[in-house]
């Protein structure tokens, strides 16, 4: 079973994304700050660490490239509410970001785009 | 420099005419001192003979005449050797003063004696004859040097009574050199040099004199006395400045814009010694250490074509300017580096305007950093409850088959409400996004034609659903140069809002190229807008009251965010409309989007 972290302060937001996954048969942990969320990668492998963008402690793109740096073996994704544009979007694959899901969200989306950068 | 030069070349032609005289007088000594020798030799025969003669002892008569015969010989031999000496001694003196005449002869120089007490000449080589412009030695010797010189010289003195001192110099002293405008006979002026030198010969005390026409040196001096003005001319009224340093950093030369620049003047900078705390007078102590890693560079950097460094100075006035200073080195005719130039260029108002362009852009920047944090926080806080409400809606609507119909309904009502209020924060997010200039537009190549297909493919299960027809009338294929996803925007919500106000009939989309330009009509058959409330349509958040409202829906925002869209876009946007029987939305866009059509 693919392991996912999801990083996100919104509780209530982070709860019903990790049953969505659950439901499609990932196993998910979720963290509601960024100190919690790299807390938990020093204890466990996961395969896919998504991370909202505006944390209370840190923003996702600080995680990112910590983790990243530590070269921690994993995929990255963003979920957040501010959309980018395409050439961003490029410029996020090249240093290993696999995607960026624009805030809301259907579950039929999330899902799909989870399983294309786990497949 | 040239003086410099000029003299040390006549002390050296002094000192080689002083150094053959010198070997002449020794000469001369050693044969007198010869011919005592043969005098004392003769003496002392000359006793022997005598006493001799007075008849004392003849056995040592006898003895003595044998002394007398050997020293006889003795002189004899002597008288031989003084002889050959003399003979030595007159072929030398020959050979000297065959070297004399000819130095004398063929010198370029004008060399002539002149005796006391009238102190004319009394003799002229060649040169003199030819310098002066006399016909002969012997119009010469009728002349003094007084003929040959202008009635004063040019320091105002007149010239007998100059003459005169020089004269006396030269007896008493021996010799006398200097500078002497002399007067070719009958003829103008010419500068020269000249050098008296006392000679005795044979209880004859007279003067020799030697001139050298220094005309041309002269013009060349006066040449580069010119050049040399001319460039000082160019490099005081330049406004840059320029400085040399010898290689111990002491400054040699700056022209007078440093004056001008810093406000000290030149003897100020020159003669201010450098301290821990300054380098220069004007420099301000805070670029010391910038400026003595330069100098080190300067000095230590073989080759250093041209080196630049930008600091400030400390103007006598208080007053800190700006500098941009450039380097370069300074080498002698062996390629050995001498020192250093320095060129100043005033860079103040340069750096003054730079600095408040900095200023601004960053006034500006923090200004556009608040809009977007400002946009971003606004976004994320509408939008982040929003995702949590669609995602539990979601896991909801999953087991609606489980609810009651009461349920039901409450789940619909969250549903509909929710729709509604993402559209809403959607709406005012983008038209907020469109005010802030945040808005960037990408501008491609697009077939109008296909544009308007898609949309219409899209919007065609709402028309069908109310059974409205969807005609799109193109005349012919329209390619334009705009923005593509702002286009599809636009069309989107007018060919929307025509199918949600119209219960039966159609909707038409018309496109008309015109020149430069194309024209957009979307018209419906609906229920039409009163004319009053026309002028208000496209104002923010303004929505007709409709009985089908609830059913409707809308923010208020879709008509503002579409005007503007087509404003940004280059175009404009108006309306017909008849109550009861429809309306008609139409627009302009220019076929090829101009940035400064947005402006």
């Amino acid at each position: 079973m693919k392991k996912i972290l999801y990083v996100e302060d919104h509780r209530d937001t982070a709860e019903a994304v990790k049953q969505m996954l659950e439901d499609a048969g990932y196993e998910v942990e979720i963290s509601f700050c960024g100190a919690d969320g790299l807390e938990k990668t020093h204890k466990k492998q996961f395969d896919l660490v998504l991370l909202d963008v505006m944390l209370p402690d840190m923003s996702g793109w600080d995680i990112f490239k910590t983790l990243s740096s530590k070269k921690y073996d994993s995929k990255y994704a963003f979920l957040s509410v501010i959309p980018i544009s395409t050439e961003r979007m490029k410029e996020f694959k090249k240093v290993g970001i696999s995607d960026y899901i624009t805030k809301p969200f259907t579950k039929k989306d999330l899902v799909e785009r989870v399983k294309k950068i786990l497949k | 420099m040239m003086e410099k030069i000029r003299k040390k070349l006549s002390a050296t032609g002094r000192e080689e005419i002083v150094g053959k005289r010198e070997h002449v007088a020794k000469r001369r000594e050693e044969i007198v001192g010869k011919r005592e020798h043969v005098a004392t030799g003769r003496e002392e025969i000359v006793g022997k003979r005598e006493r001799i003669k007075k008849g004392e002892n003849r056995e040592g008569i006898a003895l003595e005449r044998e002394e007398i015969v050997g020293k006889r010989e003795t002189v004899a031999t002597g008288r031989e050797e003084i002889v050959g000496k003399r003979e030595h001694v007159a072929k030398r003196r020959e050979e000297t003063d065959e070297r004399y005449k000819v130095l004398f002869t063929f010198s370029k120089d004008a060399i002539m004696t002149l005796e006391p007490p009238n102190w004319k000449f009394t003799s002229g080589n060649d040169s003199a004859i030819k310098i002066f412009n006399v016909k002969d030695e012997k119009e010469f010797i009728s002349l003094g040097p007084v003929d040959l010189s202008p009635e004063k010289q040019p320091d105002g003195q007149l010239s007998s009574i100059k003459a005169k001192k020089m004269i006396e110099k030269a007896m008493k002293e021996g010799s006398s050199f200097f500078e002497w405008t002399h007067m070719r006979y009958g003829d103008g002026d010419f500068p020269a040099t000249v050098l008296l030198s006392r000679v005795e010969e044979e209880g004859r005390i007279y003067l020799q004199a030697t001139v050298r026409d220094i005309t041309a040196q002269k013009r060349a001096e006066k040449d580069l006395e010119k050049s040399e003005e001319k460039l000082k001319m160019i490099a005081d009224n330049i406004s840059d400045v320029l400085l040399s340093y010898d290689m111990a950093h002491h400054l040699v030369y700056a022209n007078s814009a440093i004056e001008r620049l810093t406000g000290y003047t030149l003897s100020e900078i020159m003669d201010f010694k450098p301290n821990d705390n300054r380098l220069m007078i004007y420099i301000n102590p805070d670029d010391n250490k910038k400026i003595t890693a330069k100098w080190n560079e300067c000095i230590s950097k073989r080759d250093l074509k041209t080196s630049t460094s930008e600091f400030r100075i400390l103007t006598k006035n208080k007053e800190t300017k700006w500098i941009s200073a450039s380097y370069g080195s300074v080498y002698d005719e062996s390629k050995k580096q001498t020192g250093v130039y320095v060129v100043y260029h005033d860079i103040t108002q340069r750096k003054e305007a730079e600095e408040k362009i900095k200023k601004q852009v960053e006034q500006l920047k923090e200004l556009d950093i608040a809009k977007t944090d400002f946009m971003n926080i606004v976004s994320h806080e509408l939008k982040t409850p929003l995702t949590a409400i669609y995602a539990n809606l979601e896991l909801l609507e999953e087991i609606k088959t489980k609810l009651s119909e009461k349920n039901i309904n409450n789940l619909n009502a969250l549903r509909r409400n929710s729709n509604q209020l993402r559209f809403l924060v959607d709406n005012i997010l983008e038209i907020a996004r469109i005010q802030s200039n945040k808005f960037e537009l990408n501008i491609s190549k697009i077939d109008l034609e296909n544009c308007i297909s898609s949309i219409v493919n899209d919007l065609k299960i709402l028309s069908d659903k109310k059974n409205i027809k969807l005609i799109v009338e193109i005349d012919k294929p329209i390619n334009m140069s705009t923005d593509s996803i702002r286009l599809t925007e636009i069309l989107n919500n007018l060919i929307d809002n025509a199918i949600k106000f119209t219960e039966e009939g159609y909707v038409k989309i018309k496109a008309i190229k015109q020149d430069d330009s194309v024209l957009v009509e979307v018209t419906d058959t609906g229920i039409g807008i009163p004319e009053d409330k026309i002028s208000k349509l496209f104002e923010k958040f303004y929505q007709i009251y409709t009985p089908l409202k609830s059913e409707v829906g809308g923010t208020g925002l879709g008509l503002a965010i579409t005007k503007q869209l087509v404003e940004l876009l280059g175009g404009k946007i108006n309306l017909k409309s008849e109550l009861g029987k429809g309306s008609t939305f139409y627009f302009t866009l220019p076929i090829r989007y101009k940035e400064e059509v947005k402006k």
